[in-house]
């Protein structure tokens, strides 16, 4: 099996989940079930280990993808902060308007039961509205939470992540260029206002990446906030010239003395 | 707080007890380790004020490429406490923006 999407850009396609063994596309309407989305024949068991029912077979060779057997599996949810590579969500199509995603989630702030936020494909593109219904963070988890989702049931295959929207607070305008105190809002403005298309053409208009430590701490963030804004790949940014010196230096290092 | 048993580098053997300024007030350190754990030991965390919106800031990336640590060491601007060890007797400045050409009076 070769999986070039997951391969060369982190995330399985539509087309590469469909592929999957039980297909998970029926999966979920008579009740909570495990959708197991690994794909890769890596040396890893856990999900194994912590099926109580037995759902869940890697066998001796633990290089082997997980075998699923979904009649033996109730939707109890203890595969999923097993899974080191967080692979495993468990949905839910049989009650109501919406479909339940039971999901893992390991970043702070750790969203209320009840919030709203914005859910997310597994390429981090925005879908839909969701809510969270229920935050379930075990001792036995490992630090790993596990959020209750409710979204429209037309998205239960396609959402697999969310966003938490703070936008108009001070945290949601953070310092993205510590050394020229260049916020994300002002990145944003230089994309949307500014007509930057690259990383040299932010540079340009906002000083971002020309202080001390030339843009080795914000380069990937801005980076990241263009790529998401105007939809491309990484590759497609171009470059900031590196010039040196690349750390501070005293004149004299340079020749001459401190006269 | 100080690591003194790792796991991997085992057991601190005895180490040197010396002694920096931080403006003025002596700090206890141990002989060869960078000033900000020195700072950080004894609870400092504002190590510069930013240029522009003269915002506090401290220790981020601790390995000498983000700047933010940047402090006055013995009338020096811009020294990264981060990767520079302390030595006996150092004076070190909260820095102030960007410092200045020549030496810090």
């Amino acid at each position: 099996m070769d999986w070039p999407n997951l391969r060369t850009r982190g995330y399985l396609s539509p087309g590469e989940i469909a592929r999957l063994r039980p297909s998970p596309l029926e999966a979920g309407l008579r009740g909570a079930v495990a959708v197991i989305e690994c794909v890769e024949d890596i040396p890893c068991n856990p999900c194994e280990e912590a099926c109580p029912n037995g759902a869940i077979v890697v066998g001796d060779d633990i290089t082997r993808v997980p075998r699923f057997y979904e009649e033996r599996c109730t939707g109890c949810g203890l595969c999923i902060p097993a899974c080191p590579g967080l692979a495993i969500f468990v949905i839910d199509q049989s009650e109501g308007e919406d479909a339940i995603i039971k999901m893992p989630y390991e970043f702070l702030p750790v969203p209320r039961e009840g919030q709203q936020v914005q859910a997310l494909d597994r390429q981090g593109r925005a879908v839909c509205r969701g809510t969270v219904t229920k935050v379930v963070d075990a001792s036995g988890y490992n630090k790993t939470i596990v959020l209750h989702l409710a979204v429209p049931r037309q998205h239960v295959m396609d959402v697999r992540g969310i966003k938490m929207t703070n936008e108009g607070t001070p945290a949601g305008d953070p310092t993205i260029c510590r050394c020229m105190e260049v916020t994300r809002g002002e990145i944003l403005r230089a994309i949307r206002e500014g007509g930057a298309r690259s990383i040299p053409a932010i540079k340009r208009r906002t000083t971002a990446g020309m202080g001390v430590c030339q843009g080795k701490t914000c380069s990937g963030l801005i980076t990241g906030i263009l790529c998401q804004e105007i939809g491309v790949d990484p590759e497609c940014t171009g470059q900031d010239t590196a010039r040196p010196p690349v750390r501070p230096l005293a004149l004299d290092a340079l020749g001459g003395d401190m006269e | 707080m100080r690591i003194l048993d790792h796991p991997v580098l085992g057991r601190v053997q005895a180490p040197r007890q010396v002694a920096i300024l931080f403006e003025g007030t002596p700090i206890p350190c141990v002989e060869g380790e960078p000033i900000a754990a020195a700072l950080a030991a004894a609870g400092i965390r504002v190590l510069h004020f930013s240029n522009t919106r003269h915002e506090p800031r401290g220790l981020f990336c601790a390995l000498g490429r983000c700047n933010e640590c940047r402090m006055v060491v013995d009338g020096v601007f811009n020294v990264r406490t981060c990767i520079t060890p302390v030595r006996d007797g150092m004076t070190v400045k909260r820095q102030h923006g960007h410092g200045t050409i020549g030496p810090a009076r």
